[in-house]
Formats: structure tokens, C-alpha cells, sequence
């Protein structure tokens, strides 16, 4: 792991104002490059670590540290805004797109709403269109998608300000098992090229071991990490790693980690 | 097949007008009914021309007070609802005036307005009770699109820091303006029924009386064919409003908007 972590939670609790207890004494460190799975039952309170990291909600008790928030932001009237980069991407269990505009303009938007003309956007905007292959589809309007381009839209939106950490919160859950298997293998490949941090969120285990480089298994009520499994498989991941011996041994392990984790928790946990 | 349906769609209505007022012509110059009872589509045609001189500055005055309502209206509730999705407790303190006013009947009211603004500025009565019915659906439909916003959008916007007029460009206002046009199309027409029904309070003593005080008027002449003549004028005045508030809906909103996309 790099010496100085992109993402640093230590110790970190939420408590909801109703008195529910979504995280209790969570820790977690993503490293630049690195690809770390969160696996967890659902309601475990995963999306909630995401949000926080993201800064979409703040914890009720220990820090967050993340690398970029000492950097000095670029000040006004430097030239640099156009090479400017958001440190984080985030694509969320929806495509959440704005229905009203094409897809240009949609991946073009966390620029624009960086000030940077459309001109200065040109090129990294269709760059991110090129990466998750929807270079033809820049007039599209989302409804004229199918569930799986609007995804890839998602993403290209998420990767165009360059970020250092990409999050994704159970991205492709809603997609047909063919689609799906195809977005992960683009987004592996992608992640090959460009090498971003990436907390990718699932109840998959097999999504988990295959996509990344280290999986941490929570609990749930209150949800902390009670397991961490590095997976050292080749980087290059293909139909044939689902078959390989030192991946359905990962995925064992993986699973019965999360069987003990759900059964410590109480039955209440278990259904939500 | 488009081009066809389109010709059913404006073909059809306009074969049963055609036929309507035929047999309207036919049955009044059969039975011999005198004009001031019923008078003939080609009587009420010809009084039209006759009495434009009149007729058609009292078009104009009630365009008028139905378009500015309708302005004001836009403006009013486009901002009160903006204040009300700002903040619950404005909301909650406010609404149930809104309320109020939309239920109380506009000819129940109507004269107190009389009263408070007074005979010498008749127009700006009307134009006040053309306003109390054509505000509330804009205000109202407003107020839910901003409410309506997706959660997942607003996330977006605060991951990278829009600021709130960024947020009420571009996504507040795109979110709400379906909700808006709907609104729209019936404060619309609203408008038109409220500058009626405050031409008929308002009574016969004005100096620009528009097209329901000439209605008003010719009745107590037993002008029927005049009457006709203003009704016809109004009724054109509400089919194209609707038909205007349909097409400006629709150019907005057929590129995204469920309501706009038919079958493809």
C-alpha cells in the first residue's frame, strides 16, 4: 500500500438522528491505484461509508482524511482550470443523468459547473467518451439509451475531470448479468490504463475478488470491516480467471467471511 | 401514416364544425326563429364585420387583461414558489392563503375588489381578479417540480460544489418545467375566465368595455346576434390559448419529457 493513502477513515461512526447506527469503529485506507471492494449484506451501511468519503454526508464521530484536501486549490486566473482536475468521480447506483440534455452535455457538466467553457472541454470530454465507448452517441439524449450505455455515460461523466479516486456505488446492480460482466471487464481494463484509486461497493462476491486488488468484508448494525482479503491474482482478469483454482478459492473465503459476518449480526440485520 | 393521422386529427373536428353549423343555418331559417331569439352562423359572421369598429378593441382590452394576468400570474407564482420550496415554514404558513384564495369563488370576491380599487381604475380590477384565478395552478404545479428534484442529481451537484444559482439553472429549473407548463396551460385559460367573469361584475358602466361587458350589454338590448358575435370572439381566444400552451409545452419538452414523446 502507498505510504500516503488517497482515503483515510479511522475509527469513523454515523449515528442517524432517530438513533439508528449505520457505521460504528470503521477503518479504511485506499491507497493511490489500488481497486478495494467493499462487501457487505445490504443495508450494512456501505453506500453510507461512500457518502462520507464523498463528503455527501458528514460522520458523527472519528476523521476522515483524504489527500487532496491540503492541496491548494488552483487560484483564479491561473490558466491551469482547463487541465484541472476533480479528485474524486462517484457513479452511483443510477445513472442519474440530466434527462433534459445529450449526453455530451451531461459528461461535459462537472466542468461546466467548474466554470470551463465547452470549447476548453472539448477534448477531455470526448476523451472520457472514447474511454467507455459511447464516441457516437455524443447527441443521444439518455431516455434514447439502453440501461447499459446509460451506465457508460455514468462513468465517462465520473473520469472526466481526471480524478485521483473513483467511486462506485454498486454501479451495474441493475443490469442484466451479460451487460454487466462486459462494464466490469471495460472498467478493468480502464482502470489498467489509468491506474485512479477505485472503492467499488457490491454484495457480489464474485464481482468483488474478480475487479479488484483487495477485498474488505463488513458486517452489519453497526457495519464496520471485520475482514480483509488480498486478492493476488494476475492483473489481467479474463473469462478464464472465473474458472481458475486460486479464484474460486478467494471467492470461498470471501464468502464464508461474509456468512460469519452476517451471523454475528442480529436477525434484524439480516433482513434489512 | 403521419401524415394521414394529422389530417384525421384537424380534418375530422373541422368536418364536424362544418356540418354543426350547417344544421344549425338550416333548422333557424327552417323554423323560422327571429335573431333575437337564435340568430344564423352567417347572421352572427356578417355582425362580426358589421361591428368591428367595436368589436374589435373589445378583443383587444380583454386579450389584454387575460395576457398581463397571466404575466403576473407567471412572474408571482414562479417566485412565491421558488420561496416555498426554499423554506417548509414559508411553505406551510403560506399555502393555506393560496388555498383561499383559489376556493373562494372569483364572483364572490369580485366586487370587494370593486369596492377597494375602485371604479376609476375598473381596468386594474379586472385585471386583479383576472390574476387571483390564473396564479394558483402555476404556483402550486411550481412549487411540486421544485420539490420533485432527483436525490441522486442533487448529490451530484453538491460532489462538485455548484453553487445555488448554478443549482436553480441547471437543475431546478429543467426539473420543474414540466410541472410549470402544466400549470401553465391551466392558468392560461383561467386567465381568460377570470377577465370574463370581472367584465360581468364589473357591470356596463366603463368607457373600454371589452368582450363580456359587449355581451353584457347587448343582452339588456336583446342584441342577440352581438352577443353572439362576443362569444365567438371569446371562445376563438380560449381554443387558440389552449392550442399555444400545447405546442410551447411540447417544443420545450419533446426531447425528454414522457408527457411529449408519443409512440415512436
Amino acid at each position: 500500500m502507498a505510504a500516503t493513502p488517497l482515503v483515510e477513515l479511522a475509527n469513523v461512526g454515523k449515528t442517524y438522528q432517530r438513533g439508528a447506527v449505520a457505521l460504528a469503529g470503521f477503518d479504511l485506507r485506499i491507497g493511490a491505484g489500488e481497486f478495494v471492494s467493499l462487501l457487505g449484506p445490504s443495508g450494512c451501511g456501505k453506500s453510507t461509508a461512500l457518502r462520507m468519503i464523498a463528503g455527501l454526508s458528514q460522520p458523527t464521530s472519528g476523521t476522515i482524511r483524504r489527500a487532496w484536501d491540503h492541496q491548494a486549490s488552483p487560484s483564479a486566473g491561473t490558466d491551469c482550470r482547463v487541465h484541472w482536475s476533480h479528485p474524486l468521480g462517484c457513479v452511483f447506483q443510477e445513472p442519474t443523468l440530466l434527462p433534459w440534455t445529450s449526453v455530451w452535455n451531461n459528461v461535459y457538466l462537472p466542468l461546466r459547473l467548474r466554470g470551463v467553457s465547452k470549447a476548453a472541454s472539448k477534448g477531455q470530454v470526448d476523451e472520457a467518451l472514447t474511454l467507455v465507448g459511447l464516441q457516437g452517441f455524443e447527441q443521444a439524449y439518455p431516455r434514447e439509451l439502453s440501461g447499459g450505455m446509460k451506465m457508460r455515460a455514468s462513468v465517462a461523466r465520473a473520469l472526466v475531470t481526471r480524478p485521483q479516486l473513483l467511486l462506485l456505488d454498486e454501479p451495474f446492480a441493475a443490469l442484466d448479468e451479460i451487460t454487466r460482466l462486459r462494464l466490469n471487464d471495460d472498467l478493468l481494463s480502464l482502470w489498467r490504463e489509468r491506474r485512479w484509486g477505485a472503492l467499488f461497493i457490491t454484495h457480489s462476491v464474485f464481482e468483488s475478488v474478480y475487479l479488484s486488488t483487495r477485498v474488505l468484508v463488513m458486517s452489519s448494525r453497526p457495519g464496520r470491516v471485520v475482514e480483509e482479503i488480498v486478492v493476488d491474482l494476475p492483473e489481467v482478469r479474463t473469462a478464464e480467471t472465473r474458472t481458475s483454482v486460486r479464484y474460486n478459492d478467494l471467492c470461498r473465503r470471501a464468502s464464508l467471511a461474509l456468512e460469519r459476518a452476517t451471523a454475528d449480526a442480529p436477525s434484524a440485520g439480516r433482513s434489512a | 401514416m403521419n401524415e394521414r393521422s394529422l389530417w384525421i386529427r384537424i380534418g375530422a373536428p373541422a368536418l364536424v364544425g362544418a356540418l354543426l353549423l350547417a344544421a344549425w343555418e338550416a333548422w333557424v331559417r327552417y323554423a323560422e326563429l327571429p335573431k333575437y331569439i337564435l340568430p344564423t352562423p352567417s347572421e352572427v359572421a356578417s355582425t362580426i364585420v358589421a361591428q368591428w369598429a367595436a368589436l374589435g378593441p373589445a378583443w383587444m382590452v380583454t386579450l389584454k387583461t387575460m395576457l398581463v394576468a397571466l404575466a403576473a400570474a407567471v412572474v408571482l407564482g414562479v417566485a412565491l414558489a421558488a420561496l416555498f420550496a426554499s423554506s417548509r415554514i414559508v411553505e406551510t404558513s403560506l399555502f393555506p392563503y393560496a388555498v383561499m384564495l383559489q376556493v373562494t369563488p372569483l364572483v364572490a370576491v369580485a366586487p370587494f375588489i370593486v369596492i377597494w380599487i375602485g371604479w376609476e381604475r375598473v381596468w386594474l380590477t379586472q385585471l386583479v381578479c383576472a390574476w387571483i384565478v390564473a396564479f394558483f395552478p402555476i404556483l402550486s404545479n411550481t412549487t411540486m417540480g421544485l420539490r420533485s428534484v432527483d436525490p441522486g442529481l442533487r448529490d451530484l451537484f453538491s460532489l462538485y460544489d455548484a453553487s445555488r444559482w448554478q443549482r436553480l439553472r441547471l437543475l431546478l429549473a429543467p426539473s420543474a418545467l414540466p410541472y410549470f407548463l402544466s400549470g401553465l396551460k391551466i392558468s392560461a385559460n383561467l386567465a381568460l375566465v377570470g377577465a370574463v367573469v370581472a367584465e360581468f361584475v364589473t357591470g356596463t358602466q366603463v368607457d373600454n368595455p371589452g368582450l363580456a361587458s359587449t355581451i353584457f350589454t347587448s343582452q339588456l338590448n336583446s342584441d342577440t346576434p352581438l352577443m353572439f358575435a362576443a362569444l365567438s370572439l371569446i371562445s376563438l381566444t380560449g381554443i387558440v390559448t389552449f392550442f399555444a400552451m400545447e405546442g410551447l409545452s411540447h417544443l420545450l419538452l419533446r426531447r425528454w419529457h414522457e408527457s411529449a414523446i408519443g409512440e415512436r
